[in-house]
């Protein structure tokens, strides 16, 4: 192999200059490819760190700020709750769905190097417009699901592989398509390299990934043909099996069909129908058929219908969907994890002990991803097309084996420290851990377990193979930690020790080929362009928007706003993750945050995302307070106090100035209210390069917020309970159309000022709404956003199943009132009796509120000084519920 | 009289096994213990469970290896003598796959994995899992599957619902068999069947998920009380 340069490794003539300085001597190949990866923008945060020290990080509940794993706050009793937000943005960008539900490895890994359990996971995805065909697609991500396995399959077959690292799941005929390029008519066989296919092993009665060695192309010359009760006629080889009825499913061999059996036809994208076998004969007919040759077993598996669920057994509670237009080239896929420990068995990624044991577990080590995190650092192209990863799917399975044999392995007290083995791999994972302990490691690469022949020192390094994890291990006690790798069939490799010099010394047949002070890799040169403002700013904000005509039809307008796929119910979505496993979520989701339990006490943890890409493109500034402000009110809306922030900041190419002037713009208005709200930054994550050609993202901070509540009895919940509760708005509604999802949907502008943000008033509103919920005033309380307060209304009405009558107490133009997005408000309802008691509250805090209906009936009805609004309840939930899926299935 | 002894089954992939060992524990005040797929030896227990989750991955289709499992050996060696065994979710799957119940399970008709609380109709209350419901009773429970749609060839379907061996069956949360309040497309909307000796229980819908009133609903708790009060009575 020709030696890469430094700059086809993605550093610069500045940054090499910087290393041989450093090292005093020529950095060779094995160190400049470490260093490409660490100091590249995912692993160095060269361009955004400065700006990310404004966040305030600290708080007396915190234990763990940035630096780590995850964030780790205190919630009493001795226990902690572990956050990290992460994005997957790139590798989604063909198949977001599948990202969102199976690419979590890395942020579970995360929260599990912390030493704690995964309890929840949130997605928060940004897609293009739903009218478009593509984007369609990604959301809706299609898998068709057919379950055979058997020896000569049709072309169509799909079978799941990993073809260098990248788990796929594709037809059988594009894989002999791919190692056997041309076609010829006489039997073809290809070796390949790096290939597994999911097989099942008859001794061990396991499924394992198994090497597969060769790919077979035939014709073969007679097929059966089955004819079924429903007119249905299938081709297939004699011994090709197919699912029948006999006592229970079993795959029968076509060649013993018999007439009357019962078979299930899978059509396309269809679900498998039960039919009756009319008639089988034989048929002289030459066919394609393929097979594949695998290691030790010939028993593999083909695709039995990925759903897009995830399968590690942690529910995904809660998230938010936007569609914009800007995101059709780039969706984004950001997921937080949420871990639930004890604070004394809590671990840091930190190798300390002078002579305890690098020890990596998990899954074998190949040839994927080398160099993903530089990747993930440069934008989407045309070229990048083909550089893209095949479609990840992940590997839940392996993961879920990963988590219960971590957390078993942290109890034996073996272990001193945890890191993941995300982006670069080993050489980050045993750098950061051994630069935190101000330590050196020695590696000996000859035991790290490998998928393929012939790697190199080089490739071994930067391999970025999921579902692998790095212990420290206290020396003499390995034999514990084996035992319980052993227990869950996951490879236990000794690959290092730790030494005192600070050096991270590589070996690989016995020479040394790295050698790197630990801390120098984990030190990347920081770059400072100029933010420069763009031009779209001033134009688009100046977009008058307090002079809009009034609609003539409030009801259509109302309605097509429910509609919206912003608005409209995500229950489409949410359904199809499993969100109560754990038997700890207590809201589930559809409402503002989701709630969890926490066992054995009367305590519960709120969580959220949130983050109006919109808002931050019309006023970085201002649309990053809002984003912490928002948040911070749905937690606030469950009854429980905020308390810590994790966030995902997704920006275009950092190299631009005006990306450089939003990001700073956005960090800055985050660091403000996070400062003002008192709710600390504790970990989070830089998406940079969010873009193509074509289309730059709305630049979108998304922040994942964590709040505790006391005492699960005190929750509140969005729906409206009892018939005559008083509808109360708190807060104060201004004619703020700006930014608005009203200007967006009825009049098809993205323009204007986004609302105005005053901090003070959010804290106060959040204050009244957590006293409140502690003084049991409210039966509801909601958030008032997207939408605004006509939604909100919407919202609670459909959630409660009864209905609500208003009058607006305003003289301003009742579609302003109606939909503005004004900041720090809440609707809430309550028994007429709590009233007195409220006013007192809201006096004591100087919020205004102001009762402004009733609930009540089956139907929903506003006036102001005439009718606006009578619509029945059953009309409003139909389009409400189900809009994304007519959206979809249009 | 001493306390009921539950066996919560685990295979690598279950993911409820810890939910049913709380109700079990915390809810129900019984033992549990979890057994690992490898153990074959269910003898010591009275009631055996077999959670939901995705056992092997179901990279197959669901179940379909569970079933190849040592420890289904001793969960049919302890069917055979009569005690109590009940599958929820891939726990029923796998209890179909290995023929202790009959008929199957396919994809949802509408092909995507579905989460959310439905309505049940307990149909026969003379079995050792439903003896403390109604006949009649509407139960709210959740679901979440992707494989749950129960098939029977006609002549199977026929004898089923003349034995009474359907236990549970979706409806509308008045009691009507409505096609909307079907979640998954199942035949004559079944949810939940037990085999004819009646001590083989298997359904789609989580009951560990609705033990508490916490978690909205608790009509799956007198499941388990059922078999624990019909094992005390037995024992």
């Amino acid at each position: 192999m020709k030696r890469p340069t430094y700059k086809e490794l993605g550093l610069t003539r500045y940054e090499y200059e910087r290393i041989k300085r450093a090292l005093g001597r020529e950095p060779n190949l094995v160190e400049l490819g470490m260093f490409s990866v660490l100091w590249s923008e995912h692993c160095g945060y060269k361009h955004s760190r400065r700006f990310l020290k404004l966040f305030p990080t600290q708080a007396p509940w915190v234990i763990q700020g940035p630096g780590e794993n995850a964030g780790v706050v205190d919630i009493g009793d001795g226990l902690c709750i572990a956050m990290k937000m992460e994005s997957h943005n790139h590798p989604s960008a063909v198949e977001p769905f599948q990202g969102a539900a199976t690419g979590i490895g890395g942020i579970v890994r995360d929260i599990l190097a912390m030493g704690t359990r995964p309890i929840a996971l949130l997605d928060s995805l940004r897609f293009g417009s739903l009218s478009s065909p593509r984007v369609k697609y990604l959301f809706q991500g299609v898998v068709s699901g057919i379950s055979f396995y058997g020896n000569c399959l049709p072309a169509e077959e799909k079978v799941v592989l990993k073809i260098k690292g990248n788990m796929e799941c594709i037809s059988i005929e594009e894989l002999a398509n791919r190692f056997i390029p041309i076609k010829e008519d006489f039997p073809q066989a290809a070796e390949m390299e790096d290939v597994q296919i999911l097989s099942f092993d008859m001794k061990t009665r396991s499924i394992c990934w198994r090497r597969a060695l060769k790919v077979f192309r035939r014709k073969a010359p007679s097929f059966m043909e089955v004819t079924t009760t429903s007119g249905r006629k299938i081709l297939a080889t004699p011994e090709h099996p197919l699912l029948a009825f006999r006592e229970g499913l079993r795959f029968v061999n076509v060649g013993e069909l018999e007439q009357g059996d019962t078979v299930f036809l899978f059509q396309d994208l269809s679900y498998p129908r039960p039919t009756r076998v009319l008639r089988v004969r034989d048929i002289k007919e030459e066919r394609w058929v393929f097979d594949v040759e695998v290691e030790d077993t010939h028993l593999f598996l083909t695709q039995a219908g990925f759903a897009v669920h995830n399968c590690i057994g942690v529910p995904t509670v809660a998230g938010e969907i936007y569609f914009e237009e800007s995101y059709e080239d780039n969706p984004l896929v950001n997921v937080m994890c949420v871990g639930l420990g004890r604070i004394e068995e809590l671990q840091r990624g930190r190798a300390e002990g002078v002579g305890n044991l690098a020890v990596l577990v998990g899954s074998s080590t190949g040839r994927d991803g080398i160099a993903g995190a530089a990747f993930a650092s440069v934008e989407l192209g045309p070229e990048s097309e083909t550089k893209r990863p095949q479609v990840q799917i992940g590997d839940p399975f392996s993961e879920k084996l990963l988590i219960e044999a971590v957390l078993e392995a942290i109890k034996t007290g073996a272990i001193v420290g945890v890191q993941d083995m995300g982006a670069a791999g080993i050489t980050s994972s045993t750098s950061e851990t051994a630069a935190r302990a101000g330590r050196g490691m020695e590696l000996d690469l000859d035991k790290v377990p490998l998928r393929e022949k012939g790697m190199t020192p080089f490739e071994i390094m930067l391999s970025e193979s999921q579902e692998r994890m790095l212990l420290i291990v206290r020396k003499g006690e390995e034999g514990k930690v084996k035992k319980v790798m052993e227990k869950w069939g996951l490879n236990y490799a000794p690959i290092g020790v730790v030494t005192p010099d600070g050096v991270l010394r590589v070996k690989h047949r016995g020479e040394v080929v790295a050698e790197v002070p630990a801390k120098l890799l984990a030190e990347a040169p920081r770059y400072r362009p100029k933010p420069v403002k763009p031009a779209y700013v001033d134009e688009l904000t100046s977009f008058p928007t307090d002079n809009l005509p009034e609609p003539e039809d409030y009801q259509g307008v109302f309605l097509q706003l429910l509609a919206s796929p912003n608005i409209a119910s995500k229950e489409w979505v949410y359904e199809q993750y499993d969100h109560m496993v754990l038997l700890n979520t207590v809201i589930y989701p559809g409402g503002d945050a989701s709630l969890l339990r926490i066992k054995g006490t009367r305590k519960g943890i709120a969580v959220k995302t949130d983050g109006n890409g919109r808002y931050v493109y019309l006023n970085p500034y201002r649309g990053g307070m809002i984003a912490v402000a928002e948040a911070a009110r749905n937690i606030s809306a469950t009854g429980a106090q905020p308390l810590a922030i994790t966030d995902c900041l997704n920006f275009g190419s950092p190299e631009k100035g005006e990306v450089i002037w939003q990001f700073s713009e956005a960090v800055r208005g985050m660091a403000k209210a996070a400062s003002y709200l008192n709710i600390p930054i504790i970990s989070g994550n830089v998406s940079f390069y969010n873009e193509s050609p074509q289309r730059r993202v709305f630049p979108t901070p998304v922040v994942g917020m964590l709040g505790l509540i006391e005492d699960i009895d005190n929750r509140l919940t969005t729906g409206f309970k009892k018939e005559g509760d008083l509808i109360a708005l708190v807060g104060e509604t201004f004619p703020e159309i700006g930014a608005s999802e009203y200007l967006k949907e009825i009049f098809g502008k993205v323009a204007g000022e986004p609302p105005l943000v005053d901090l003070e008033r959010e804290w106060r509103a959040n204050k009244l709404c957590i006293e409140g919920a502690r003084m049991k005033l409210f039966s509801s309380a909601h958030d008032i956003s997207e939408g605004g307060l006509a939604v909100a209304l919407a919202e609670s009405s459909i959630l409660g199943k009864i209905g609500a009558s208003l009058r607006l107490p305003t003289s301003m133009p009742p579609s302003y009132y109606l939909f503005s997005e004004s900041q720090a408000r809440f609707l809430v309802s309550l028994s007429p009796e709590n009233l007195h008691r409220l006013e007192g509250l809201a006096e004591e805090l100087g919020v205004p509120i102001t009762v402004i209906g009733e609930v009540g009936g089956k139907r929903l009805y506003i006036e102001g000084e005439r009718e606006l609004i009578n619509l029945s309840l059953k009309d409003i939930e139909k389009i409400f519920r189900f809009a994304i899926q007519r959206a979809i299935e249009e | 009289m001493g306390k009921v002894k539950f066996a919560v089954v685990v295979f690598p992939g279950t993911n409820c096994d810890m939910d049913c060992y709380y109700v079990v524990k915390e809810v129900l005040g019984e033992e549990a213990d979890y057994v690992w797929h490898r153990e074959e030896d269910l003898s010591p227990y009275h009631c055996i469970i077999l959670p939901g989750g995705f056992s092997y991955g179901d990279y197959l289709r669901t179940g379909a290896i569970a079933k190849l499992s040592p420890v289904m050996e001793g969960v049919r060696r302890e069917a055979e003598k009569g005690k109590l065994v009940i599958g929820i979710c891939n726990g029923f799957q796998i209890l179909v796959e290995a023929g202790l119940l009959p008929g199957a399970l396919l994809k949802n008709t509408n092909l995507r994995f579905l989460c959310k609380f439905v309505h049940l109709r307990v149909e026969n209350n003379q079995t050792p899992f439903t003896h403390l419901y109604k006949e009649g009773e509407v139960l709210r429970m959740p679901i979440a599957h992707y494989e749950g749609r129960y098939f029977a060839p006609p002549p199977l379907l026929q004898s089923l619902e003349k034995n009474k061996q359907v236990l549970l069956r979706y409806s509308d949360p008045e009691g009507k068999l409505k096609e909307e309040a079907n979640p998954n497309g199942s035949l004559n909307f079944i949810a939940g069947i037990v085999n004819e000796k009646g001590n083989v229980f298997g359904l789609m819908p989580h009951p560990e998920r609705c033990s508490e009133e916490v978690l909205s609903s608790e009509d799956g708790f007198r499941i388990f009380k059922s078999m624990a009060d019909w094992m005390k009575a037995q024992l």
